[in-house]
């Protein structure tokens, strides 16, 4: 029944669902899994703190934004980065500006915001209508905004997380030039280097991922960040052996993934 | 509202609609034979046709946002922005009049070689002049980050270096020894890391969206728990 050549990636997915599973249910009955710090979610708060200090606006990006393309699990990975910076805007009293490139993100973006000010017991400041900020679904009309953005309103601190594409470094050279903190992320390989350089802190692929799981301190969720971690130690593993059979002359790990 | 209404009616058609377009990935051929195959196939598209019509739905929202937010800067005359503001609404309403007179669907032909004439020589030229402007920002960018401080600056140094001359004519004929150690480089030291650096981030999408089916992760729905 299974289509021919996607049978291994069926294993693949229902055994990892399985142990996350498995896992969030130990870790709910009390099992503790320690987990290497994300420098780059930290430093959200530290972010926001510098803005409050500075009396400047945050500013907010999930980049090239998208519910239904290829990207859509980086949005929504943006997005709870956003609800977790909306919180801490609302908490330290800080404007927060979300640019927005695809129209699709609004109406979820206007009610993390307005959740985030709920959850710090300050709905009526929450000003949604000028803190989420449509520019344009074109990609250089979205990065032009975004940069009048930066030196009219000049935020003290720039957090990108999300699909980014060759506008990247023109978002972060302008926003080091206004003198703010930056906190990017995203899983596109090419503007990973990128971001590396010019961004204080730097959320590489996965790690954007988990910003969910990782910013709820929820231990449940924590679950699911300890199957990543499995996997990718399976991956490793399937890796070297592969490597040394391709080498040795056969591809028997290829053809068995190839099922 | 219920919570039932608010929050897990939409977790239940999310996991829903996420199962039935997980099956239609893993038994469905690109050619269907099978009568179940052809049936989960039309099922797969017609939810695709829904999500982008939904998608293209909220475009009225991106509409509403702009004229909301600028037409308060020009009210207001928010010093240092009223004026782009006006202009921007002035533009936005020249092209959706210019647009919708040269809409081919609606079967108005008026201004149709006026569109064009904007679209190519305004709004293109304009996109490909910051796109030509980020050569400037990638500049800047290296004279900052290209600096011997530590090891793995002094590393970055070198290997951007390299690869930079392997594109340059001079040292392409004169020294093509540079071409091949780039080239070494983006085989097996980029590439490796690529893989790396891809395989995690599948990892993660995938454990976002087993959380998302299973109701862990509601950041879609606007709301963080």
């Amino acid at each position: 029944m299974i289509v021919s050549g996607r049978f291994m990636e069926f294993v693949a997915l229902i055994l990892i669902w399985v142990l996350a599973m498995i896992a969030i249910d130990k870790i709910k009955k009390g099992w503790t899994v320690s987990f290497r710090r994300i420098a780059g979610l930290d430093a959200l708060e530290e972010a926001v703190g510098r803005a409050a200090e500075m009396g400047r606006p945050v500013h907010f990006t999930s980049g090239l934004n998208s519910l239904t393309g290829t990207w859509a699990p980086l949005t929504v990975a943006g997005l709870a980065v956003f609800g977790e910076v909306a919180r801490l805007c609302a908490r330290y009293r800080v404007p927060v500006i979300y640019s927005v490139y695809g129209t699709q993100v609004i109406p979820i973006a206007h009610e993390l915001y307005k959740q985030a000010f709920l959850a710090e017991g300050r709905p009526e400041e929450a000003k949604p209508e000028e803190a989420i900020r449509y520019l344009s679904s074109s990609q250089f009309a979205y990065a032009a905004a975004v940069q009048g953005i930066a030196e009219r309103e000049r935020p003290a601190a720039n957090i990108m997380v999300g699909p980014f594409y060759a506008e990247s470094l023109i978002f972060a050279e302008t926003f080091y030039r206004v003198g703010a903190i930056q906190v990017a992320g995203t899983a596109r390989l090419y503007q990973i280097p990128f971001f590396a350089i010019v961004g204080d802190y730097v959320l590489i692929g996965e790690e954007c991922y988990a910003a969910g799981a990782y910013l709820t301190k929820d231990p449940a969720h924590t679950g699911s960040l300890f199957v990543q971690d499995l996997g990718k130690m399976v991956a490793i593993v399937l890796g070297v052996i592969g490597a040394l059979l391709t080498t040795a002359g056969t591809k028997a790990i290829v053809e068995f993934l190839k099922l | 509202m219920s919570l039932a209404y608010r929050r897990h009616l939409p977790i239940i058609i999310t996991f829903i609609m996420g199962i039935i377009m997980i099956l239609q990935y893993f038994i469905v051929p690109k050619q269907p034979v099978e009568p179940y195959q052809i049936t989960m196939q039309k099922v797969g598209e017609t939810l695709t046709n829904w999500a982008n019509l939904l998608a293209a739905f909220t475009i009225g929202f991106g509409m509403v946002n702009i004229a909301l937010i600028h037409s308060r800067h020009v009210s207001r005359k928010t010093p240092g922005q009223w004026y782009y503001s006006a202009w921007l609404l002035f533009v936005a309403v020249i092209m959706v009049i210019v647009g919708i007179g040269g809409e081919p669907a609606l079967g108005i032909n008026v201004s149709k070689y006026q569109y064009d004439w904007m679209t190519t020589y305004v709004f293109a030229a304009l996109s490909g002049t910051m796109y030509s402007s980020l050569a400037f920002y990638i500049t800047s960018a290296c004279y900052r980050a290209f600096r011997a401080r530590t090891i793995e600056a002094t590393a970055l140094l070198i290997v951007g270096f390299i690869t930079l001359m392997s594109r340059t004519p001079a040292f392409q004929a004169y020294l093509p020894q540079v071409i091949e150690v780039a080239d070494w480089i983006n085989k097996y030291i980029v590439k490796s890391s690529f893989r790396g650096i891809l395989i995690g981030g599948a990892l993660g999408a995938i454990l976002l969206g087993i959380r998302t089916l299973m109701g862990m992760e509601t950041g879609y729905l606007g709301r963080r728990d």
